[in-house]
C-alpha cells in the first residue's frame, strides 16, 4: 500500500513540473473564462483547472456548497496561479489512514457542526468500532470516512446517490463484506450481503421501497460499526420489534439468552437471512431440543391455533366480499373485520413469550369480533338465500300467465274457426 | 236530466271523437296479419318492452343518482346497498341493456333471412338499422355512468377509437370527452346523451318505425311486387298479442332471474392514475375492438365503419325479388358469414390477453388472439 | 300450468263460460303482476335509512363531551377515524388506519401520541410517524365545529 501511494505522490508532482510551462498562458485564459460566471468564493481556486476530475467529482458535494475548499483537506495556496508556487505549502494525497482524524478536525468540532445539526461523536464512534480498532492495529486497509462516504463528492444521507442513502447501504458495506477475498484474508465469512438479500429487511428495502426499513447500520451501528454481541441481539432488535422483545422476557429462552448461552432472536431466526416462515423457525428447534421435548409441541400448538385464527379471518373475508359485491350493505361488517384482523395482527408479535395462554386470549378476542361479524353476514346470507327463493313463486306465476296466454290463444284460434292459420309454427 | 247528458256527449264527441279514435285502434289492432307470422316475430315486440323496462328502471335509478365525478360512484352504491330493491332495479336496467341488443340482433336476423326489408319496405330497415345504433351506443353512455375503474377505463378507450376518425377524430374526440381526458365534463355530456337525448330519438324512431310497419303491413314471402292481401289471416289483437304475452312471461322470468343471480358489479371506484390491465368493452362492442387490432389506425376504423354502412344500404343493393331463403342463396351466405366473422372476432376479442387451457394444456392467448404456449413469449 | 290442466275439463259446458273464466284468470294475473311491480318500486322510492348518496361529514359527537387530550373513534363508508381533541380549540381528525400493515391505531393518553398495537407504531396528534415502522404519516381528514358538534368531513 505504502509504496504504491508514494508513487502516486510523486507523479503527481511530475505532473505538476511538467504543466508550469503552459501554466502562464493557460491560467490567464482559463480565469478569464471562468471569473466572470460570479462563482462561489472557492470556485476562483486555481486547482480546479488541473484537477479536472476531482472538481468534476466535488460537483454536487456538501461540501462544495458549504465553502469547504480543496485546499482545506489537500493544502496548497489556492490563490497561487503558478502550480510550483500553488503546490508550494505540502499539497498532499491524504493517506489512508490519516482520513479519520482529518474529518474529525472539523466532524468533531461542536461549534462548527452545531448550525447544521450534525452529531459530533462519529470519530470517537469510529475509533470504538471494529474499523477504527483495526486500523489502530496497523490495517491499512480497513473502511475509514471515505470508503462510505466517498472522498469527493460527498453527499447527503438524504441524497438517493449517496452511498449511504438507506437503499445503497447493502451495497457499500458489501463492496468489501461480500468480497470472499478480503474476508478471507481477516478470516471472516463473506456471505452477510447475499444472505441479507434475501432476508425481509431487504424485501422491505428494495421490493417496498421503505426507507425505514433496517439495513446493515440499523443493526451494527454506521460510524461506531461493531457486530452486537449475544447479550445485546435482545435490545438491537428490540429497537423496532418493540413488542417481540417485551413479550420475549417472559419466554423460556429470555435467561439463557442473558447468560449467553441462547443466541436470542438470532437463535431462531438467523442473523442476515430472518427467517420468516414459522416452518423455517420450526427446523431450528432441533439444533436443542429433541424431537419429544415439550417446547416443539407447544410451538406446533400455538401455530396451529394461529393458522385457525388466521383462516376463519379469511373465510369470513371471503363472505364479506361475496356480499359486498352481491349488493349488500357492509360497511359496518367491514370495521369490525378491521378489527378482528388487528387482533389478529397482534398474535405473531405475542407468541414470543411461547406460551399458549397468551395467544389463545389474543386469538378468542379476534374471534369473538369476528363472530359478531359471521353472525351479521348469516342474516343477510339469508336474505341473499330468501332473494333466491324469490325465484320459486315468480317463476310459478310467470309459467302460470304464460299458460293462460296460451290457452286463451287456442280459444280464440278455435272461435275463427274453419280458417285457422296453417303456417303457425313455422 | 237524460238531454243533459246526450248533450255533454255530443260536445265531447264533436272536440274529442271517441269513436273515430276508437275505431282507428280496433282497425289497426285487428287488421289481419299474413299468415306465416310466427313466433319469430316476437322479437321486435320484446324489444319495445325492454325499452319500456329501461325507461322506467331508468327514471328510477335517476331518482338517487348524481351525474358528479366525485359523488356518482358513491350514489350507485347507496343505490346497491341502501334503497330498498335498489340491486334488483339496477340489475333490470343493466341487464335489460344487454337483452336489448340480444333481441335487436335476433329481430335483424329474422328481418333479413324472411327477406322483409326488400321494396317496398327499405325505409323501415334503415330506421331499424339507425335504432340498432342507438342502442349500441346507449349502452356506451351508460357504461360510464358508474364512474368505476372498468367504466372509466372502457370510455377511454371507446373515445380513444373515435378520435382515430380521418380528419375530424381529433375534434370530435373532445368534443365527446368535453376535454382532453374522461373527467367531470365527460361524465355529464354521456349523462345528457343517455337521459335526455337518445331516450327521445329512440322513442320517437321506434314510434316510425312502427308506423311504417303497420301502415305497410307485415312482409308476405311472396316476391317483390306480387304480394297478396294476407288471406285467412289472424288479426294482431287478441291472436298474436297472446302469443307475443307467453313469450314475454318467459323473457321476463329470465331477466329477473339473471338479475337475482348476477346482480351488476359495482367494482371500484374510478382511478385515473391506475390502469387496470386488459381492459375490454362491452360484449357486443368485441367484434369491432378486436378486429380494430389487426389494421393501421385509420385502416382499421374505415373497415369498422364498411359494415355498418353496407347494412344500412343493404336493401338497395339486394335488387333481387325473391324472399323465400332457399331461392336467394348469395344474400343467405353473405348473411350467414357475417355472423360467423362477427362470432370468431368477438370469441377472439374475449379470449385475447387472457390464460386459457385447452385438452390439458395451458396457453396465454396474446393481443390478436393467437394461443402460443408459456415459452413461447416470455412474460415478465 | 293449472290453465293447462282446466282447459280441457271445461270442454264439455258452455264455451262461454270457460272463456269469461279465462279472461278472468288473465286479468286478474295481469292486474296481480303489475302490484307486484309496484310493490318494490315504492319501497325503492320511499327514503332509505340514511339518506342521499354520499355522507360527506360524519359526527364525532358534541364539543362538551370531549375531553382535551382525548380521542374518539368514528366510522364512515367503512372507515376508522380517530378523531383527538389535541387542545382547547384544536380538534384532528386521522385515517385510523396505521400506515405500516393497515391495523387500527389507538389513542394513548398518558402519552398523549396515537399509538399501533401491532408492530409499535407511534404517531404524534399531527398524524406524523414518531417511531417504529410505519412509512407515512396518518392521512388528515378536515374537522369543523358545527352548532357546538364536532364533524369531519371526508
Amino acid at each position: 500500500m505504502e509504496p504504491r501511494r508514494l508513487r502516486c505522490a510523486t507523479d503527481l508532482t511530475g505532473a505538476v513540473s511538467s504543466c508550469r510551462g503552459a501554466a502562464a498562458i493557460g491560467f490567464c485564459t482559463v480565469l478569464f473564462l471562468t471569473a466572470p460566471r460570479g462563482l462561489a468564493a472557492q470556485e476562483t481556486s486555481s486547482c480546479a483547472p488541473c484537477h479536472e476530475k476531482e472538481r468534476a467529482q466535488e460537483e454536487k458535494s456538501v461540501h462544495l456548497r458549504e465553502g469547504v475548499a480543496c485546499t482545506d483537506c489537500h493544502g496548497g495556496d489556492p490563490k497561487e496561479i503558478d502550480k510550483g508556487r500553488a503546490h508550494a505549502d505540502r499539497v498532499k494525497k491524504v493517506p489512508h489512514t490519516e482520513v479519520p482524524k482529518l474529518c474529525g478536525g472539523c466532524h468533531a468540532d461542536v461549534r462548527r457542526m452545531n448550525p447544521y445539526g450534525l452529531p459530533t461523536d462519529q470519530l470517537s464512534r469510529y475509533q470504538t468500532s471494529r474499523h477504527g480498532e483495526v486500523l489502530a492495529q496497523g490495517d491499512t486497509e480497513v473502511a475509514t470516512c471515505t470508503d462510505c462516504h466517498r472522498a469527493h463528492g460527498v453527499l447527503s444521507v438524504k441524497s438517493p446517490d449517496s452511498p449511504v442513502y438507506p437503499r445503497n447501504v447493502p451495497g457499500t458495506c458489501g463492496r468489501c463484506h461480500g468480497d470472499e477475498e478480503l474476508m478471507k484474508k481477516r478470516g471472516k465469512k463473506s456471505t452477510a450481503p447475499a444472505l441479507y438479500r434475501q432476508s425481509v429487511h431487504a424485501a422491505l428495502l428494495f421490493d417496498k421501497g421503505d426507507l425505514s426499513a433496517p439495513t446493515c447500520a440499523t443493526c451494527h451501528g454506521n460510524h461506531g460499526a461493531v457486530p452486537p454481541g449475544v447479550r445485546d441481539i435482545t435490545h438491537v432488535c428490540g429497537k423496532c420489534h418493540v413488542k417481540e422483545h417485551e413479550v420475549f422476557e417472559r419466554s423460556p429462552h429470555f435467561q439463557p439468552t442473558r447468560q449467553g448461552d441462547f443466541k436470542g432472536c438470532v437463535q431462531c431466526h438467523t442473523n442476515h437471512k430472518i427467517l420468516k416462515s414459522p416452518a423455517d423457525i420450526r427446523k431450528k428447534c432441533g439444533l436443542c431440543h429433541d424431537e419429544d421435548h415439550p417446547g416443539p409441541k407447544r410451538f406446533d400448538a400455538i401455530f396451529a391455533r394461529i393458522d385457525r385464527g388466521e383462516a376463519a379471518l379469511r373465510r369470513t373475508g371471503e363472505r364479506l366480499e361475496e356480499l359486498t359485491r352481491a349488493g349488500f350493505h357492509t360497511e359496518d361488517d367491514r370495521v369490525l373485520w378491521e378489527q378482528a384482523k388487528t387482533a389478529n395482527r397482534q398474535i405473531l408479535p405475542g407468541q414470543h413469550a411461547l406460551d399458549l395462554k397468551t395467544v389463545e386470549d389474543l386469538a378468542s378476542t379476534a374471534e369473538k369480533t369476528l363472530a359478531e361479524v359471521d353472525r351479521s353476514l348469516e342474516e343477510k346470507e339469508k336474505s341473499k338465500r330468501v332473494r333466491r327463493l324469490a325465484l320459486v313463486p315468480i317463476w310459478g306465476f310467470l309459467v302460470v300467465m304464460a299458460g293462460l296466454f296460451w290457452a286463451k290463444r287456442k280459444a280464440v284460434e278455435k272461435r275463427a274457426g274453419s280458417a285457422p292459420s296453417p303456417g303457425d309454427r313455422e | 236530466m237524460n238531454a243533459l247528458l246526450r248533450a255533454t256527449e255530443r260536445w265531447m264527441e264533436e272536440r274529442f271523437p271517441v269513436g273515430a279514435v276508437k275505431k282507428f285502434v280496433s282497425d289497426q289492432a285487428t287488421k289481419p296479419l299474413p299468415a306465416h307470422t310466427s313466433w319469430f316475430h316476437t322479437f321486435g315486440s320484446l324489444a319495445i318492452f325492454v325499452i319500456v323496462n329501461q325507461i322506467v328502471t331508468g327514471m328510477l335509478l335517476m331518482i338517487y343518482y348524481r351525474p358528479m365525478p366525485d359523488s356518482a360512484f358513491e350514489s350507485v352504491r347507496f343505490i346497491m346497498t341502501k334503497a330498498s330493491f335498489g340491486w334488483f332495479i339496477r340489475g333490470l336496467h343493466a341487464w335489460g341493456s344487454k337483452f336489448m341488443i340480444v333481441l335487436l340482433l335476433l329481430h335483424i336476423v329474422r328481418t333479413f333471412f324472411m327477406g322483409a326489408y326488400k321494396k317496398p319496405r327499405e325505409l323501415t330497415w334503415v330506421v331499424g338499422v339507425c335504432l340498432f345504433g342507438i342502442a349500441l351506443t346507449f349502452g356506451f353512455t351508460g357504461y360510464l355512468l358508474p364512474w368505476n375503474q372498468l367504466s372509466y377505463w372502457a370510455t377511454t378507450i371507446g373515445t380513444e377509437m373515435a378520435g382515430a376518425l380521418p380528419l375530424v377524430g381529433v375534434q370530435f374526440k373532445r368534443l365527446l370527452l368535453g376535454g382532453d381526458a374522461v373527467g367531470g365534463e365527460t361524465l355529464s355530456r354521456f349523462y345528457v346523451v343517455h337521459v335526455i337525448v337518445f331516450p327521445w330519438l329512440l322513442v320517437g324512431l321506434t314510434a316510425l318505425h312502427v308506423v311504417l310497419m303497420r301502415a305497410q303491413g307485415l312482409a308476405t314471402m311472396d316476391r317483390v311486387g306480387e304480394e297478396k292481401k294476407p288471406k285467412g289471416g289472424l288479426p294482431f289483437v287478441p291472436h298474436h298479442l297472446l302469443k307475443e304475452g307467453v313469450v314475454f312471461a318467459i323473457f321476463l322470468g329470465f331477466l329477473i332471474t339473471i338479475s337475482i343471480l348476477w346482480p351488476p358489479e359495482l367494482g371500484e371506484k374510478a382511478n385515473p392514475f391506475d390502469t387496470p390491465q386488459a381492459i375490454k368493452p362491452e360484449w357486443y362492442w368485441l367484434p369491432t375492438y378486436q378486429l380494430l387490432k389487426y389494421f393501421p389506425k385509420l385502416l382499421g376504423v374505415l373497415i369498422c365503419f364498411l359494415p355498418p354502412v353496407v347494412m344500412m344500404l343493404w336493401p338497395f343493393l339486394d335488387r333481387t325479388r325473391e324472399r323465400r331463403f332457399r331461392k336467394r342463396p348469395i344474400s343467405v351466405a353473405i348473411g350467414i358469414l357475417t355472423i360467423m366473422a362477427a362470432l370468431v372476432f368477438g370469441l377472439l376479442g374475449h379470449f385475447s390477453e387472457t390464460d386459457i387451457a385447452l385438452f390439458g394444456k395451458k396457453y396465454h392467448v396474446d393481443h390478436y388472439g393467437v394461443p402460443r404456449t408459456p415459452t413461447e413469449t416470455p412474460h415478465p | 300450468m293449472s290453465a293447462d290442466a282446466e282447459a280441457p275439463k271445461d270442454e264439455k259446458p258452455a264455451a262461454a263460460d270457460r272463456r269469461s273464466f279465462l279472461d278472468l284468470l288473465i286479468r286478474g294475473g295481469l292486474l296481480a303482476g303489475a302490484g307486484a311491480m309496484a310493490a318494490p318500486t315504492v319501497a325503492y322510492l320511499w327514503p332509505a335509512r340514511a339518506g342521499g348518496g354520499k355522507t360527506a361529514k360524519v359526527s364525532a359527537g358534541p364539543v362538551k363531551d370531549f375531553p382535551v387530550g382525548s380521542a374518539r373513534m368514528v366510522q364512515a363508508e367503512g372507515k376508522p377515524i380517530i378523531v383527538i381533541r389535541a387542545a382547547e380549540d384544536r380538534f384532528r381528525a386521522f385515517s385510523a388506519i396505521c400506515t405500516h400493515l393497515g391495523c387500527v391505531v389507538k389513542w394513548d393518553s398518558g402519552s398523549g401520541k396515537i399509538r399501533c398495537p401491532c408492530h409499535a407504531g407511534v404517531f404524534g396528534t399531527d398524524g406524523k410517524q414518531v417511531s417504529g415502522p410505519p412509512p407515512r404519516a396518518l392521512s388528515e381528514y378536515e374537522v369543523s365545529i358545527v352548532g357546538g358538534e364536532v364533524v369531519v368531513t371526508l
